[in-house]
């Protein structure tokens, strides 16, 4: 913990206080940390903090924490850091964002190899979103590797909102593990919004399930995670 | 280890609790004393981009302020004494705008001017008041036939609606609520939007009703009337409400910065706004922008100050007024004394006023785009000016033959139509 709050701590410092910058910050606990259809928390709860800094020119940075409840001794971690560019796309209420993020992954007692950096192009219209991720080295298994993902949401009333996400990842060469060339991952949910919190239920799930575990843990299966969220 | 993680989440929890008491609460908006309410925009810089988590939380919401722009307008509530009634984001003009009550006793004009200097604000004006065009004490009748719609007969509907009907035109309709299931409107309205307040308005108002069937109503169901575009669609935006006893229908700037904001975000190709008002920067601004981008605007002349009605001032506008009274140089006119057309509850009867007259514009307007739909806002402002200027009336007055004009789009021979004295551009 003390490692990753110190490589975000220092990415953070490197944003320069500039007028027309606006920080926006976020604290969620969630029953499981997916992603990508993978649990990174070993299917226990987490908790997130994250924190985003926008400047007027459209440039963005920030940083996500997760930390998961300790279980048999070990505490799966993992620390986003990203910066991109976005600016809207006048006439069409959209926009498009590229960016580049890194993750690091980790256990107190046994850090992992698996931390990588991919970028991202991106476009968001009122109700969804599509992002396009490449990576060299996804996952830490020197292979480059690019995930596709379709995000949408259907307000249901005007608290209650219907969510999903597809996302398709494939391997552009041959992983170091034996892994799936291509995989898809899926998620369907609603979200309450009781201002100023978001409770989230949402069925998670990813196919085929082969090599899905975080490193080192054994179970992977479909799961409803419920979270509850604040913004700050 | 274990002793940290727990500090960490009994920090976290904390935060959460904090950020939820800091929420302000939002009382119901005002629609009417708009001399107490500002309007206070905000820049919202991010647009919507990549968050880590976004996809698996729950908060994947596009309607609500960000934190962060949250964050700069309690602090400027905190030191202007303000209490926030609504917001509403406006992305094309990337802002999110904040209507806002005074304190009992704060004067609007002062809070404008200090706030005006304030760098966190990206700008300010005082909410005003708009209203409908519709002329006071007009006849209604109930008992409605096509024989009476002379605005109809003289624009020869039956004729211009061989060269085009409005087909695959959406007309963003700024008024008061349509009555959607008017039986010469039911399935015109493509979405219905109360931008008013939060009630779910099912009957229909006068103005909006009235100004709706001019452009839309259905044509050859046997009953009513027939509209100059019966097969345009309408975006029926709800941003004026009726005043019992008052003197018409009133919007105000908040409300018509949503509807501009909801029109042009939806594509619409005409903005019609039957309603006059004191000149508003906000509104200008997303004029401008929806001009920009295509939309036609057009708005009403108020006869009680020609010149100075706003938004028909602006020169992206085209500004309509109703025959028989004084034309602005910039304007046009058109039929808008004793128009038959459709009123709440699932009747017709006869109106006057200037938003008629600008609903037959719209009309008009929406047969042009269905036969090229590139024409740009300023193109049909021109051709409709034109037209004007190469035609006299027996009087004397320059006018616009809306047939030829229509013939002429569809490459039609204007014979083909007896091309008749339908509106004129003023002097």
């Amino acid at each position: 913990v003390r490692r990753l709050l110190a490589v975000g701590s220092l990415w953070l410092a490197t944003v320069p206080v500039i007028a027309g910058a606006q920080v926006s910050g976020r604290v969620t606990w969630l029953t499981d940390d997916r992603f990508r259809g993978m649990s990174l928390s070993d299917q226990h709860p987490a908790v997130q903090a994250s924190i985003n800094v926008d400047h007027e020119s459209g440039g963005y940075v920030g940083a996500l924490l997760s930390l998961a409840t300790p279980s048999a001794g070990k505490s799966p971690q993992n620390l986003r850091l990203y910066g991109g560019y976005a600016q809207a796309i006048e006439a069409q209420g959209m926009s498009w964002d590229v960016g580049v993020v890194t993750y690091r992954f980790g256990h107190e007692e046994e850090p992992t190899s698996s931390a990588y950096t991919e970028w991202f192009a991106g476009l968001s219209g009122e109700s969804w979103n599509a992002r396009l991720y490449g990576s060299a080295d996804y996952l830490g298994q020197g292979t480059p590797s690019a995930y596709l993902e379709l995000n949408a949401l259907r307000p249901l009333t005007a608290r209650l909102t219907l969510t999903g996400h597809v996302g398709w990842q494939r391997w552009l060469g041959k992983p170091g593990e034996a892994l799936p060339r291509d995989r898809w991952a899926a998620r369907c949910g609603v979200a309450l919004l009781l201002t100023p919190l978001n409770v989230g239920l949402a069925v998670v799930d990813a196919w085929p399930r082969q090599g899905l575990c975080y490193p080192g843990q054994a179970r992977c299966s479909a799961s409803a995670v419920l979270s509850v969220s604040a913004k700050f | 280890m274990k002793q940290s993680w727990a500090r960490l989440m009994a920090t976290l929890g904390t935060a959460a609790l904090v950020a939820s008491c800091a929420s302000f609460q939002k009382p119901q908006p005002l629609q009417d004393g708009a001399q107490a309410q500002i309007l206070v925009m905000v820049k919202e810089a991010p647009v919507r981009h990549f968050l880590p988590g976004g996809n698996y939380a729950s908060d994947y919401q596009t309607s609500a302020p960000p934190a962060a722009v949250a964050n700069v307008i309690r602090a400027v509530n905190h030191d202007y004494r303000l209490a926030p009634l609504e917001d509403w984001f406006m992305p094309s003009l990337g802002l999110r705008c904040y209507l806002m009550a005074l304190s009992p006793g704060q004067s609007a004009a002062d809070t404008v001017r200090r706030l005006s200097l304030d760098q966190r604000v990206e700008s300010v004006e005082a909410v005003q008041q708009f209203r409908t065009q519709r002329a006071q004490g007009t006849q209604m009748h109930n008992d409605a036939y096509y024989g009476l719609q002379t605005s109809a007969k003289s624009l020869k509907l039956d004729q211009l609606h061989q060269f085009a009907t409005g087909r695959q035109i959406r007309i963003a309709l700024i008024d008061s609520q349509v009555e959607a299931h008017h039986p010469d409107l039911d399935q015109q309205i493509i979405e219905s939007v109360n931008l008013v307040d939060q009630s779910a308005a099912t009957s229909g108002e006068a103005h909006g009703t009235e100004v709706a069937g001019i452009m839309v109503a259905k044509a050859d169901n046997s009953i009513g009337i027939a509209g100059v575009a019966p097969a345009a669609r309408l975006l029926a935006l709800r941003a004026c409400w009726f005043v019992p006893g008052g003197t018409g229908d009133v919007c105000n700037s908040f409300t018509l910065a949503k509807a501009l904001q909801y029109a042009i975000v939806h594509q619409a190709h005409i903005v019609n706004m039957s309603l006059a008002g004191p000149p508003d920067r906000l509104l200008t601004r997303l004029i401008d922008k929806a001009v920009e981008q295509g939309i036609v605007v057009i708005s009403a002349v108020d006869p009680a100050s020609p010149d100075d009605s706003f938004p028909a001032r602006l020169p992206e506008v085209i500004a309509v007024s109703s025959m028989g009274e004084k034309v602005p140089a910039h304007a046009i006119a058109a039929p808008g004394l004793r128009v038959l057309t459709t009123t709440p509850p699932k009747s017709w009867g006869f109106v006057s006023g200037s938003s008629f007259a600008t609903a037959h514009v719209s009309g008009v307007a929406a047969l042009m785009l269905e036969i090229s739909p590139k024409l740009s806002p300023q193109a049909i402002a021109q051709m409709l000016q034109q037209q004007g200027q190469q035609h006299l009336r027996a009087d004397h007055e320059p006018w616009i033959d809306a047939c030829a004009l229509v013939s002429q789009l569809a490459n039609k021979p204007c014979a083909s139509c007896r091309c008749d004295n339908q509106l004129y551009s003023g002097r």
